[in-house]
């Protein structure tokens, strides 16, 4: 709207027909609510501020709950696997020392034995009797 | 419109002359109350309630077609306001805030009831509406006497007017509101207010002409 067009109109509004109408429009009757309309009106406050408040609540549980349940799970998980991993480990290295070094040693001495002529190889198929004796 | 009956009225309840007081804070005591109720003090809404109940609802009434849609919408107003107030920055005032809010949820109702508002075309002609402009002796404030008759005459053509005009009419010459005030409050630039306002003023004077030469020619 151009500023001569404003000024127009800023003058049409005080007229004397427009102050007319809006002292019409001002006389109108108002419009008070009933004391059962503010009730109800409360009512639906309270129940507005108490789900405000319920969700307010179950948004900082979660805020809080949600990291802390995921720092659990994380002890939880990599806490109790990382012990049973030791033992694992303990046990082949126990075990590779033990077995392997002892069936090494054992060859190791039969074979020096059959080297020296101390032992006989057995024939491949040949079924040694005297372990069954031996039992 | 005939009948503006809610049940008992609060002013016809003793000691209620207080509850539905038309009252005005000051700028220190609005802030103070909103700052309260932005940390969801029942009790300081209720006395910012108190305030406007009647204004929001006497602009809602006439906004809407239907009493009882009018009472639930005037409560949604305060429930959103309520609900949203962490989020009023204070850049308006409470009163502007209240009436956007109302204004946005009658306009909402409207388009769900897919109501065609708009009953009368009130664009600007190009003499100006010059017809308004004849001097009327009748038509003077001083001389009308209101009658309920007039007063209902002046409630159907503020019904029969479209919805934008009727917003600007209330919020201005009901509600007190100045120019930026509505025009904050409508999302609308000043100039546009000030014409939609001409152009309400006119359509009253044309329905209460009516009416005033009927009484003459009886």
């Amino acid at each position: 709207m151009r500023p001569d067009e404003m000024l127009k109109l800023d003058k049409e509004l005080e007229s004397h027909h427009q102050k007319a109408a809006k002292s019409l429009v001002s006389s109108l009757d108002s419009h008070e609510p009933s004391l059962e309309w503010r009730s109800s009106l409360n009512a639906r406050l309270q129940a507005a501020g108490k789900v405000k408040k319920r969700r307010a609540w179950l948004a900082w549980t979660t805020a809080v709950a949600a990291p802390a349940a995921a720092v659990a799970a994380f002890v939880i998980f990599f806490g109790a696997s990382e012990p049973s991993q030791g033992v694992v480990a303990e046990t082949s290295v126990a075990a590779d020392t033990s077995i392997e070094d002892e069936l090494y040693t054992h060859y190791m001495a039969s074979d020096s034995r059959m080297a020296l002529g101390l032992d006989m190889p057995h024939e491949p198929g040949e079924f040694d009797w005297s372990s069954i004796d031996g039992l | 419109m005939k009948d503006r009956r809610y049940g008992p009225k609060m002013s016809q309840i003793a000691g209620a002359d207080a509850l539905s007081a038309r009252k005005r804070f000051d700028d220190a005591a609005e802030k103070v109350l909103l700052e309260q109720c932005r940390r969801q003090d029942y009790e300081a809404f209720s006395k910012i309630v108190d305030a406007y109940q009647a204004r929001v609802m006497g602009f809602v009434r006439r906004m809407l077609r239907s009493e009882e849609e009018a009472r639930d919408v005037t409560q949604e107003v305060f429930i959103k306001a309520f609900q949203a107030m962490g989020r009023f920055d204070g850049r308006s005032s409470l009163r502007t805030w209240l009436f956007r809010i109302a204004h946005n949820l009658c306009i909402d109702r409207a388009r769900k009831a897919q109501r065609s508002l708009t009953t009368v075309s009130l664009e600007p002609t190009e003499d100006g509406d010059s017809a308004f402009d004849v001097p009327d002796e009748r038509w003077s404030p001083q001389e009308m006497v209101l009658t309920q008759e007039l007063k209902d005459i002046v409630e159907d053509a503020i019904a029969s007017m479209s919805t934008k005009l009727r917003t600007v009419l209330i919020l201005h010459d009901q509600e007190d509101m100045g120019y930026e005030e509505i025009a904050a409050a409508v999302d609308v630039p000043v100039g546009t207010v000030k014409s939609r306002l001409f152009l309400a003023r006119a359509h009253i004077k044309k329905h209460a002409s009516e009416y005033l030469d009927q009484q003459v020619k009886n």
